[in-house]
């Protein structure tokens, strides 16, 4: 009878720690936190406006977003750019438009965008595929975002051309990473690549012939006695 | 000591079990055909991503949470590939508008088997997709027809374009606003398998041609429409560009 006490009490101690130490405090920490930071640029739309007869005319516009991130984010959250746009080109002669987005980070260039806009008529929205910023990227606390948005337009000849482009809500957004997908974010979680529910598993069957070792240990204790 | 024996035994099993079923799930354990690529080339080009036709005296507006997914299926085989993209375009009056991204397509001829008896396949598919998209008026001589539309835009950039239908060829409908105001036509486009064309489409690349179609689906959950407003006092023939009845072409009667 104490010896099935043993087996019981080595058990549920073991069970008890494994839950604590994967599951229940991970899980109980990252309630208590927000998962995703939103960082917006001062001005929530930005504007190139154009109204000209010259056939050729360049336009640049920078856009900043200053954003945080502390260190034990980095490289355990996904850190993305996004912005949508709106364009309206109309002219009486084809003309080519280009748009060039540069993302710069802290100095460095990070991605590369080109648009090219070619006719008379031309008008629509969208977004692109977002941009995400590697870890090696990132400083500690303070880093610095800029959207280089350079626009050239070539025309022939001298004609009435309109071009507008719009830049609405660019954003930074940190989100918080579950790289194993147990639903414990690896800010938190004690083994961010592995899957905790299934390490909960395998711990707890292994527990058993421990305990059994346990129960065993203390048996011979006893009889020696 | 009995029941703890078994007891241990089947814990052990479980264990192995559940390592077992990682290891299928990691594809630690490969199952499939072997395959031998005896010959590869590759093309950078214009790949066409969407395109909206608008009436002459109207407009095209396509409106949803601007989520597609473009899925090309190319030659015998079938190889597949898919672009992801969220631009929306809305052409006025006549114009007609397609938009484009620079993807690097790869040819390949491959020696496949032996499970299903070895063969030879001819494969077209999309390697990568750079950043780097153009959107361009694809209209002919005259803005009250899709007949002459451009279906072949030539090279940009150094870049050549994929062949795919824009051109009105027949009429499928008909429509005609004699009163004094402007009128609008909404088809809907449902989310995850609503296609909104299913066009036939040339991929050539460095002299080996493959023919197949481009589909272009609504990858959002909500539901994608399209809107086509007709100005007062003019009529117009529709053709449905694709397999679908969602993009029309339009000629104008009057």
């Amino acid at each position: 009878m104490r010896i099935n006490r043993i087996f019981i009490f080595v058990y549920f101690l073991w069970i008890t720690t494994l839950l604590c130490g994967v599951i229940i405090y991970p899980t109980y920490a990252q309630s208590n936190m927000s998962l995703v930071t939103v960082y917006s640029s001062s001005d929530p739309v930005y504007v190139i406006k154009e109204n000209t007869t010259i056939p050729t005319w360049t336009r640049e516009l920078n856009i900043k977003i200053p954003f945080n991130i502390s260190r034990n984010w980095i490289g355990k959250s996904n850190v993305t750019v996004h912005f949508e746009f709106y364009f309206n080109i109309k002219s009486e002669e084809w003309r080519i438009s280009t748009v060039n987005y540069t993302f710069i980070l802290n100095g460095k260039p990070v991605r590369l965008i080109r648009e090219d806009f070619e006719g008379t008529w031309l008008k629509g929205g969208g977004s692109y595929p977002e941009t995400i910023i590697k870890p090696e990227m990132l400083k500690e606390n303070k880093n610095n975002l800029i959207i280089k948005i350079k626009v050239l337009q070539k025309g022939l000849v001298e004609s009435k051309s309109y071009f507008e482009l719009q830049i609405k809500q660019p954003h930074i957004k940190i989100k918080a990473l579950d790289s194993d997908g147990d639903g414990i974010y690896d800010i938190v979680d004690p083994l961010p690549r592995t899957n905790n529910n299934y390490i909960t598993g395998i711990l707890g069957i292994i527990g058993i012939p421990i305990s059994i070792g346990v129960e065993k240990f203390s048996t011979k204790t006893k009889n020696k006695r | 000591m009995k029941n703890k024996l078994t007891l241990l035994l089947m814990s052990g099993l479980l264990l192995l079990s559940i390592i077992a079923s990682i290891s299928i799930i990691s594809n630690v354990v490969a199952i499939g055909e072997d395959e031998y690529i005896i010959y590869e080339t590759y093309e950078d080009k214009w790949t066409l991503l969407i395109q909206a036709h608008a009436p002459r005296y109207g407009s095209t507006e396509g409106t949803s949470s601007w989520s597609y997914r473009s899925k090309y299926v190319i030659g015998p085989w079938s190889t597949t590939s898919n672009v992801y993209h969220s631009v929306t375009l809305m052409p006025e009056d006549g114009r007609c508008v397609a938009r484009f991204q620079l993807a690097r397509w790869v040819y390949q001829y491959v020696l496949v088997g032996p499970l299903n008896g070895e063969h030879y396949e001819d494969r077209w598919f999309i390697d990568q997709t750079f950043n780097w998209y153009k959107t361009i008026n694809i209209y002919g001589n005259s803005v009250n027809t899709c007949e002459d539309d451009v279906e072949q835009p030539s090279q940009s950039n150094g870049y050549y374009f994929i062949k795919f239908q824009s051109r009105y060829s027949s009429q499928d409908r008909r429509e005609d606003n004699d009163s004094d105001s402007s009128y609008t036509i909404t088809v809907s486009v449902s989310s995850g398998s609503g296609i909104a064309l299913g066009l036939t489409v040339v991929i050539n690349v460095n002299g080996h041609q493959g023919t197949g179609t481009f589909g272009l689906y609504n990858n959002a959950y909500s539901t994608w429409t399209y809107k086509y407003t007709f100005g007062p006092h003019h009529s117009w023939f529709i053709d449905y560009l694709g397999t679908t009845q969602y993009l029309w072409t339009f000629k104008l009667n009057y």
